[in-house]
């Protein structure tokens, strides 16, 4: 589906006034990093002839091959609305490739790519992906920091008829339309000053693009309304953290996979095997899907995060839900994603990992109706329910271990993306806590 | 006169509570006060104040790019206090209809001068902008009403003063705009053909 042509682009840079291009890729993170080009580049840029330093980029290369070109992909040309009518910016997501014309391996869009070319050659031509992505909205203090206060319990409601969070959502989803999102639903959370806003499915490359779009934009309209919003997955104890459950199905032939009127749950042998697949490697893939070691602060029990690994059509409570839509809708709703995961690599390995169950023929264990959080551990043994896990230590240990990570990624970002995740795992335990101090400065 | 609310962001406490006071003995409301320019932001978004008084130098976010975010999404007018020096600055945003600048030192006189400058600008530019959205909405009316007399005229083999007659009897009979049922026409033209 071709939204627009080079020769589209370029008509719409002169007509519409637009100063500057922003080329946008990721590390292999998920951190944004953009090259600005004036208008007067962009046939350049459209001829795939931009290029940047790659060694400046963390899990890039080296300086000795550091020169990388970007091409842009047309059908991410969208207009910032928030800038003014003269000067306008826009941006177009772009691919990364070597200097001999290969794509960069390095690359986590065309990680992403080269998971769904695995999807099609077993015949599934489309894969839908409904992300449901939460963040906090926190006041910044008078020099301009993010505090975790939130506006809901600072003492703000009597101020004025206008709760700052609707405020700051409603022109983030106005702002979201504009840029071509369909919003689907958007409305406060669990936790004082969390946020959710769900837009609506796509094919996976394009939900990737969103999810990185979406980021920015939130970030960016709280700016304009002096808040600071975060998708860190777990800012404050004891509340909510902020997930992104992602919803998958797969299509072959224009038709859902996943759905099948004349088996229980009217789901598909395919969506079974798949729901397998993703059991049996999700401990080797949380580390991509959680990356950080705040990631794990969320997935603790109580907060409605997941913390076994199990699936149900009922209760909200274990890693995979099958929501009650059925037909086109139906779908599997993984529940432990959180926003802070690099979308391009996160659904590439959760593609993977269902696909894996699909050509294996893995039978997922008996779904779990009850609520596991109130079963006591005899139960959970015998009923065949694992922890996820604890640390991201231990998810950095699991995906260590797996060839199907390994391959789904490439040598180049399994390595170095293991590397970078113990660094950050031994930086983070060799400090000490606020919480330690607390606990024991007075106590010995 | 309409009483016109008014937000003060000043990062110092002395200048601040002077302004306040000025404000408040003049007759108007104050709102809030901001001392940084988050802060202003935000309270720009709460309460809606018809204009906000904003120091260029304030903490987190300078006054300048308030005042720009402030017209860029129309929250409100805005006066902005800058030294003499600081009128290179802001040359960007001269031009922009709701922006006002004042240099310091402040006179109590010249202040609310412009205070009522801005007020009568305000009015002024509501009266003209509800004018051209009547004289927009006319303007759309009478093209889809031409548009469906000529359907009408076509289809039903009508006269032209026949086919507006029909239009403005539907809209009389239902209790709907003419231009709603030149939209319908046309749509069921469309369709149709």
């Amino acid at each position: 589906m071709d939204r627009y042509t080079r020769e589209d682009i370029i008509r719409i840079v002169k007509e519409q006034d637009i100063k500057f291009i922003r080329l946008q890729f990721t590390d292999i993170f998920g951190i944004m990093k953009n090259v600005a080009i004036t208008s007067e580049q962009i046939e350049k840029a459209l001829d795939n002839k931009c290029m940047f330093d790659g060694s400046s980029i963390e899990g890039f290369v080296r300086i000795e091959e550091s020169d990388m070109y970007l091409r842009p992909d047309p059908n991410t040309f969208v207009i910032f609305p928030w800038r003014p009518q003269t000067g306008k910016v826009a941006r177009l997501i772009c691919d990364v490739y070597n200097t001999d014309g290969t794509p960069f391996e390095g690359d986590p869009r065309y990680i992403l790519k080269r998971a769904l070319k695995k999807a099609e050659e077993l015949g599934y031509d489309k894969i839908n992906v409904g992300p449901e992505c939460e963040f906090f909205l926190f006041l910044t203090d008078a020099d301009g920091y993010p505090t975790t206060k939130t506006h809901d319990n600072a003492g703000y409601f009597d101020l004025g008829p206008v709760d700052l969070g609707e405020n700051a959502r409603r022109d983030m989803c106005m702002a979201l339309e504009e840029m071509g999102f369909e919003v689907e639903a958007s409305h406060h959370e669990v936790a004082p000053g969390q946020h959710e806003i769900d837009f609506k499915y796509s094919d996976a490359l394009n939900a990737a693009d969103c999810i990185l779009t979406f980021k920015l934009v939130v970030k960016t309209i709280a700016q304009r309304h002096g808040l600071h919003a975060t998708f860190m997955p777990k800012p404050i104890y004891g509340i909510n953290g902020s997930g992104m459950h992602t919803n998958v199905s797969l299509y072959k032939n224009g038709v859902n996979a996943f759905y099948d009127p004349s088996r229980p749950l009217y789901l598909s042998q395919d969506a079974n095997w798949f729901i397998g697949g993703l059991m049996k490697n999700i401990n080797s893939i949380v580390a991509i899907t959680n990356p950080l070691v705040n990631s794990y602060k969320r997935l603790v029990p109580g907060y409605e995060a997941p913390v076994y690994n199990a699936w149900s059509a009922r209760n909200r409570s274990p890693l995979i839900r099958i929501p009650e839509a059925k037909g086109e809708s139906t779908r599997i709703e993984l529940r432990c994603p959180d926003p802070s995961c690099n979308p391009y690599l996160a659904l590439a390995a959760i593609l993977c990992a269902g696909l894996d169950g699909i050509k294996n023929k893995i039978q997922p264990p008996a779904a779990v109706d009850k609520n596991i959080y109130n079963m006591t551990e005899e139960e959970r043994k015998e009923a065949g329910i694992d922890l996820l896990p604890c640390t991201l230590k231990e998810a950095i240990d699991e995906m260590s271990k797996s060839d199907l990570v390994r391959e789904t990624l490439g040598d180049h970002v399994f390595y170095k993306y293991i590397e970078a995740k113990r660094k950050e795992w031994e930086n983070y335990i060799t400090r000490i806590s606020k919480w330690e101090l607390d606990e024991y400065l007075t106590k010995y | 006169m309409e009483s016109v609310r008014i937000l003060v962001a000043i990062s110092n406490d002395v200048s601040l509570e002077k302004l306040r006071s000025i404000l408040a003995e003049n007759g108007y409301i104050v709102v809030d006060q901001a001392r940084d320019g988050n802060e202003c932001l935000r309270k720009m978004n709460a309460l809606r104040p018809d204009i906000s008084i904003i120091d260029y130098n304030l903490s987190s976010i300078s006054g300048y790019e308030v005042s720009k975010i402030a017209l860029e999404d129309k929250l409100c007018d805005i006066l902005l206090i800058i030294s003499e020096a600081q009128k290179n600055y802001i040359e960007e945003l001269i031009a922009e209809p709701g922006f006002f600048y004042i240099a310091k030192p402040l006179s109590r006189i010249t202040l609310i001068n412009v205070i009522e400058l801005i007020i009568k600008n305000r009015k002024r530019i509501r009266e003209l902008e509800k004018q051209i959205d009547d004289l927009k909405n006319a303007l759309d009316t009478r093209k889809e009403v031409e548009k469906a007399k000529g359907i009408l005229m076509k289809t039903l083999n009508l006269t032209e003063a026949e086919a507006y007659k029909r239009i403005q009897k539907q809209s009389m009979d239902r209790g709907i705009p003419m231009k709603e049922i030149a939209r319908a026409i046309i749509l069921a033209y469309d369709i149709n053909a």
